[in-house]
């Protein structure tokens, strides 16, 4: 049913560990999934978009560990742990593409060069399904066209490098496609593309959002992508979830001072030159020498004495919507 | 508008590259990365140049500068009052104007040398145009630093003790440090995470207002353009669909390439949500543009006119400001707007 819970992750922590350092990449991510909706992933570069993703997946690198909490997949014969499943093992490996899938940033070194894009999206479909190859060729064939990749039956014989950017991309979504997954984890999938293709890759989002009834978790970088899809947001910074709730609440309700900064620093298209963009003063905290409180405090215009000594626990504002801030309720009381 | 001091005119500039092929390397065709542009530059304006990867608006700026030489047309550019071509000057009188012309690089971590302190990055232009002596320098060197925002000291240090942000500001005071008329931004905030990319931005006006400076930003993201620039060129295929103020441009939109653009930029402002205009398919090969008007296979207005008759830049008035635009029906949109 649309918005049964399909992913459930509580309090999740991942370390990395690196040169005897160690970088807390997630401090206590918990979310929700939800069938039949998207939830959008926002933050700058280096706050822990991809590392969530990636920890759902089980592709998190060797050098990393998820050290407390828990990933639960609502599989049809039962909840299933991801976390407890080792990451190269049969279990991972027979949910990884079949029930989950992911699409990449970066078409181009997410596809293998030296193989057909129809050899690939076959291998997926072999692996996974009881189909013999000449069917997996006919239902990748398939995929290509509901993709709108044109001439599929020329394309499948195509190498990636004979396909555009737009193409490549839609292409990796096929493969993500091709087993039909419950959710879809799609890690800035249209940064490297151009507007116009990009509103293609979205318009195919919510098309199979809506006809396949699949859940799917959106990471970008970029307000507007959020405002378009997303129906869900969850604003990052530093490894904390510090703001969601739905798109509506948090996009015109900004309580969080990140959020806020955030919308504040972004040229919005209609507001012409008189708009004031306020950039966000300082730069993002080196994760090995982090604050002790609250991450965003020493960037923050409204820190107190209590944000710096300790990180702030999760506030629900209103209905659904949570906000990581000791001065939350001043600020949505004060418009 | 007539009054106003052009700066910079470009005159049907073409720049091809050739594709070579076969053990002899013989050419079997071009890339038509920009084919017949006309520009005119006006003196302390910031003209946007905005399109999809591949549309040729980097080419433009690189032929301007003559960091790639273009295979005709005029680069006419005033210098101390007199008029010259840039495509026929030696390269001696072309280092000579590139006093007055300079670019801001994309890509904040490619465009610093790493083995040079920043010092020294800004020393060699500096000798190149006669100032000879160390202090007279790092004067020079500490002060841009100051106009960029980032302590005199930082000049002994080395460009991989920086963050992308600071890079690109001192790629910014790079290009400042001759004392240019004209900068070329090529997509100098893209490569920046939202919040550094507002610090740039800001920065460019102030510099702009300082300094009358003139700017041709060249980028993709729209949104940043209607920030920062006066008027905007907007280029499909080698060449400029639609060219006027920005906020003519924005509100009487005339081009059915520029319609989809701006109806395909994400808005972060949800109460605005409208309907996507969506474009079928890629941009076409530059090696092979379609015959006449170049957007005519995605047009979703496109007549027997469109396909055989390439539409000339003519401008039109609208509200008492030049709006250009290349489109045999262009007098129809303008109808459908008002």
């Amino acid at each position: 049913m649309k918005g049964d819970t399909i992913v459930k992750i509580d309090n999740l922590n991942v370390n990395f560990y690196t040169n005897q350092r160690c970088n807390k990449a997630l401090r206590g991510v918990s979310f929700e999934l939800k069938k039949g909706s998207i939830l959008g992933f926002v933050g700058e570069s280096g706050c822990g978009k991809s590392v969530s993703a990636n920890s759902i997946m089980g592709l998190l690198p060797d050098l990393s560990r998820i050290e407390e909490g828990s990933i639960v997949y609502e599989s049809e014969s039962g909840p299933i742990n991801i976390e407890k499943l080792s990451k190269k093992g049969p279990e991972m490996r027979k949910l990884r593409g079949s029930e989950i899938a992911m699409i990449f940033q970066d078409p181009m070194t997410a596809l293998n060069p030296v193989f057909t894009v129809g050899y690939q999206l076959n291998e997926m479909l072999l692996t996974h399904t009881n189909m013999n190859k000449k069917e997996a060729t006919k239902r990748s064939i398939e995929l290509l066209k509901e993709m709108g990749v044109p001439a599929p039956e020329e394309r499948f014989y195509e190498y990636p490098h004979e396909f555009s950017g737009g193409m490549r991309q839609r292409a990796m979504i096929a493969m993500a496609m091709a087993c039909e997954p419950k959710v879809l984890l799609a890690d800035e999938p249209t940064t490297a593309l151009d507007v116009t293709i990009q509103a293609q890759i979205f318009e195919l989002m919510l098309k199979l959002r809506d006809e396949k009834n699949m859940a799917m978790m959106l990471i970008t970088h970029d307000m507007g992508v959020i405002a378009e899809l997303a129906d869900d947001v969850a604003v990052m910074y530093m490894g904390n979830i510090v703001e969601s709730g739905t798109a509506i609440d948090v996009l015109t309700k900004p309580t969080h001072p990140y959020t806020k900064a955030l919308l504040d620093s972004i040229p919005v298209l209609g507001r012409g030159k008189s708009q004031k963009l306020e950039p966000i003063k300082g730069s993002t905290p080196d994760p090995y020498n982090r604050p002790k409180g609250c991450q965003f405090a020493p960037r923050c215009e409204i820190a107190c004495q209590k944000c710096l000594e300790s990180m702030p626990e999760e506030l629900i504002i209103e209905d659904g919507h949570m906000v990581r801030c000791f001065r939350a309720e001043e600020i949505f009381n004060g418009k | 508008m007539e009054n106003r001091d052009v700066i910079l005119s470009v005159r049907g500039l073409k720049t091809y590259f050739p594709i070579k092929k076969g053990v002899f390397k013989h050419t079997v065709g071009y890339v038509k990365a920009v084919d017949g542009v006309d520009l005119d530059v006006h003196r302390g304006e910031t003209l946007g140049i905005v399109g999809e990867s591949g549309c040729g608006k980097t080419t433009l700026g690189k032929s301007i500068l003559q960091l790639v030489k273009p295979i005709d047309g005029e680069v006419n550019y005033k210098i101390e009052g007199e008029i010259k071509n840039l495509v026929k000057l030696n390269s001696s009188d072309m280092d000579e104007a590139r006093k007055k012309l300079q670019i801001v690089f994309q890509d904040p971590y490619s465009s610093l040398n790493p083995a040079f302190t920043i010092f020294g990055a800004f020393s060699d232009p500096l000798k190149k145009f006669g100032i000879k002596e160390k202090e007279q320098r790092i004067k020079i060197v500490g002060d841009l630093l100051e106009a960029v925002n980032l302590p005199r000291d930082y000049m002994t240090r080395y460009p991989n003790e920086f963050s992308g942000g600071q890079r690109q500001r001192i790629g910014i005071a790079r290009a400042l440090c001759v004392n240019p008329e004209l900068i070329v931004c090529d997509e100098a905030v893209s490569a920046l995470d939202v919040s550094i990319q507002a610090q740039v931005l800001k920065l460019f006006k102030s510099l702009q207002l300082e300094r009358n400076l003139t700017y041709l930003f060249i980028t993709h993201d729209l949104s940043v353009v209607e920030y920062v620039a006066d008027r905007i060129a907007v280029m499909y295929l080698g060449k400029i669909v639609e060219l006027a103020d920005t906020d003519s441009l924005f509100e009487n939109t005339i081009h059915p390439y520029t319609r989809a653009l701006l109806s395909a930029i994400p808005i972060a402002d949800i109460r605005k949500r409208r309907k996507r205009i969506p474009l079928q398919g890629d941009v076409p090969s530059p090696v092979n543009p379609p015959s006449g008007c170049p957007f005519h296979p995605r047009c979703a207005f496109c007549k027997d006119i469109c396909k055989n008759e390439i539409p000339m830049l003519k401008p039109y008035d609208i509200d008492g400001s030049d709006h250009f635009v290349s489109c045999h029906f262009a007098e129809k949109f303008m109808n459908l707007n008002l």
